[in-house]
C-alpha cells in the first residue's frame, strides 16, 4: 500500500500518539476520572477540525450532533434576540467545552458558536458515542454518566443565575 | 456567579451573516457539481466490476458488526475480533462442506449414465402415473392422457434446460467465486478499520457541512441496519410460522424446509415460490409426506400473513416506512432490475430517505439561521 494511502485512514499523528490531545482531555469533565488507555480510546472518536477567526461553528437552530472540546483559540457563544440583536453570554477558552446536549439528542442549537481566535476543535459526535457504547459498554456507560452529571450541573447553574437576576432586577425596581 | 447581564450588540455585530452567493458563483458550483456527479458515474461504470464484491463485503460487515462489537466488549482487541468472526465463518462454511460433500459424492456416484434416468425421474414418473389412473378412474369422461403428456412433456422440456444449463452455471459460480474471496477481504478491512476510514472521508467535508455529513452518515449506517435486522427479523417469523404446521403435518425434514422457506423469502415476490416449491417437489416424491394440496394451502396462508402482516409491520417498524412504498418500491426494482434490483430497491430507497432527510434538514437549517 502506497503511504499516502495509509496517511488518508490513519487519525491525525498526535491522535494516534495520545499525547498532546491526552493532555486537553484530561481536564474535560466529560472525561473525568477515565484512565490513560481509557482516554486514548476517547481520543481516536474525536474529529479535529481547525477554524478561522470570525468562523461560525454552528448557527442558533442548526440541527446538533454533538459538542467540541477546545483545543487552542477561543469561542463565544452568542444569543440572539427577539429584536435580532445579539449577547455573547459566554467566552470559552482551550480546554473548555460546548454543544454537550446534542450529544444526547440531534436537537435544534439553542445559541450560535462563533470562534475569536484561529482555532483547533476537537468534535465528539452521537454516533462516535454510540459507538463507544456498543464497543465498550463500561467506558461508553462512564461518559454518559459524566455527561448526566454536568448536565445537571449546568441546570443547576442556569437556575442560579435566573436567581440572582430575579433578586437583581427586583433590588433595581426598588 | 455574576448577576450581571451581558451586553447587548446590534445583529451582526457578533455574528458574521451567513454568506450568500451571487448567482454566477452558484452557477460555477452547479456544473462543477455535475461534473463531479458525472466524474463519479462514471468512475463507477468503468469498476463496475467492483460492485458485487462491494455489495457483499459491506453486507457481511453489517451482518459481523454487532458480533465484532460484542466480542471487543467482553475485552478482545479489535483485530482478534474481527479475525474470530472470520475464523467463525471460514470455520462453518468448512463444516458445512464437510457435511454436504458425502451427500454430493453419492449423488454424483448414483447419476446415471447417458441416456439413463435418474431415481428421481423414475419416482416422479410412477408418482405422475399413480395420479393419472386415480384421476382416470374418478372422472373418466375427461382426456387425462393429453393434459398429462403435456405435463411430461414440459417437465422433460425442463430437465433438458436444466442440464444443459448445468455446465454454464459452473462456469458462472467459479467466476463468481473471485468476487466472494474480494467480498470477504473487503469486509476484514471494513469492520476493522471502518470507523477510521468514516472519520477520514468526513474529515475532507468543509467546516460548515461537516457535522451534516457526519448526521447523514449516521443515518445511512442505521438505515441499513434497520433494514438487514428487519428482515432476518422477518425471515425467523416466517420461518417460525411454516414450521408449524409442517411438523404438525408430519411433513419429514419440516425444519429444514422451513429453514429453507425463510431463507428464500428474502427475495420479494418470487422468493416464496422458490422456498415453497423444495417441499412441494419432494411431497411428490415421498409418499410419507402430506398431500401437495395441503402444503400449498399451508404456503399460501403463510405467505399471506407475511405479505399482509409480518412484513409491512416489521419493514414500517424498521425502516419508517408506509406499506405502499415498499409495495412500489418492489414492483420498481423488479422492473429494472430483476431478482436483484427486488432485493436492492427497499435498502436504496431507506438510504435515500435518510440522504434527502438531511440535505432537507440542511437547507432548512440554512433558511432559518
Amino acid at each position: 500500500m502506497l503511504e499516502t494511502e495509509v496517511a488518508l485512514w490513519k487519525p491525525p499523528a498526535h491522535l494516534e500518539r495520545g499525547d498532546d490531545g491526552l493532555a486537553t482531555l484530561r481536564g474535560i469533565p466529560l472525561f473525568h476520572e477515565l484512565k490513560d488507555p481509557e482516554l486514548k480510546r476517547v481520543a481516536k472518536l474525536l474529529h479535529e477540525r481547525h477554524y478561522e477567526a470570525g468562523e461560525v461553528v454552528f448557527r442558533e437552530g442548526q440541527t446538533g450532533a454533538g459538542m467540541y472540546i477546545i483545543k487552542e483559540g477561543a469561542v463565544d457563544i452568542v444569543l440572539r434576540l427577539a429584536d435580532g440583536a445579539e449577547q455573547s453570554v459566554v467566552s470559552l477558552h482551550a480546554g473548555q467545552f460546548f454543544g454537550e446536549l446534542a450529544l444526547l439528542e440531534s436537537s435544534p442549537r439553542t445559541a450560535t458558536a462563533v470562534v475569536r481566535k484561529p482555532s483547533v476543535l476537537l468534535g465528539l459526535f452521537q454516533p462516535d458515542l454510540e459507538q463507544l457504547l456498543d464497543r465498550d459498554s463500561k467506558l461508553g456507560a462512564r461518559v454518559v454518566w459524566n455527561l448526566a452529571r454536568m448536565t445537571g450541573l449546568r441546570l443547576r447553574e442556569l437556575s442560579d443565575l435566573m436567581r440572582a437576576r430575579a433578586a437583581a432586577d427586583a433590588e433595581g425596581a426598588k | 456567579m455574576s448577576a450581571r447581564t451581558p451586553p447587548v450588540f446590534p445583529a451582526g455585530a457578533l455574528i458574521p451573516p451567513r454568506q450568500e452567493l451571487t448567482l454566477g458563483e452558484k452557477v460555477v458550483r452547479g456544473v462543477l457539481l455535475i461534473a463531479a456527479l458525472g466524474l463519479l458515474v462514471s468512475a463507477g461504470w468503468l469498476l463496475r466490476f467492483l460492485v458485487l464484491p462491494l455489495v457483499l463485503g459491506l453486507l457481511l460487515t453489517y451482518v459481523l458488526a454487532p458480533l465484532a462489537d460484542r466480542l471487543e466488549n467482553r475485552g478482545l482487541s479489535r483485530s482478534r475480533a474481527v479475525s474470530l468472526c472470520f475464523g467463525l465463518i471460514l470455520g462453518g462454511v468448512a463444516l458445512l462442506a464437510y457435511g454436504i460433500f458425502p451427500t454430493i459424492e453419492s449423488w454424483l456416484m448414483e447419476a446415471p449414465k447417458a441416456g439413463e434416468q435418474s431415481a428421481f425421474e423414475l419416482q416422479l414418473e410412477q408418482r405422475i402415473a399413480g395420479w393419472q389412473a386415480s384421476l382416470t378412474r374418478s372422472y373418466p369422461k375427461v382426456n387425462w392422457g393429453s393434459l398429462f403428456e403435456a405435463l411430461t412433456g414440459f417437465l422433460q422440456h425442463q430437465r433438458k434446460s436444466l442440464v444443459e444449463g448445468l455446465p454454464a452455471m459452473a462456469v458462472e459460480l467459479a467466476s463468481r467465486a473471485g468476487s466472494v474471496a474480494l467480498g470477504l477481504i473487503i469486509a476484514f478491512f471494513v469492520l476493522l478499520d471502518g470507523a477510521v476510514m468514516k472519520k477520514a472521508v468526513v474529515a475532507l467535508m468543509p467546516n460548515r457541512h461537516f457535522e451534516n455529513t457526519l448526521l447523514m452518515l449516521h443515518r445511512v449506517d442505521r438505515q441499513i441496519s434497520s433494514y438487514l435486522i428487519g428482515t432476518a427479523l422477518e425471515s425467523l417469523l416466517v420461518m417460525v410460522i411454516v414450521a408449524i404446521p409442517l411438523l404438525a403435518l408430519g411433513m419429514p425434514n419440516a425444519i429444514l424446509f422451513a429453514v429453507l422457506f425463510g431463507l428464500a423469502n428474502v427475495i420479494p415476490f418470487v422468493g416464496p415460490f422458490i422456498g415453497a416449491s423444495a417441499a412441494l417437489l419432494f411431497s411428490l416424491l415421498d409418499p410419507s409426506a402430506p398431500s401437495l394440496m395441503s402444503l400449498v394451502i399451508v404456503y399460501v396462508v403463510v405467505h399471506f400473513i407475511d405479505a399482509m402482516l409480518i412484513n409491512p409491520w416489521v419493514m414500517g417498524k424498521s425502516l419508517g416506512m408506509h406499506p405502499l412504498t415498499v409495495i412500489v418500491g418492489i414492483a420498481i426494482g423488479g422492473t429494472l432490475g430483476g431478482v436483484a434490483g427486488m432485493l436492492a430497491i427497499i435498502p436504496l430507497i431507506a438510504v435515500s430517505k435518510a440522504i434527502a432527510t438531511t440535505v432537507a434538514e440542511g437547507a432548512r437549517n440554512a433558511a432559518a439561521a
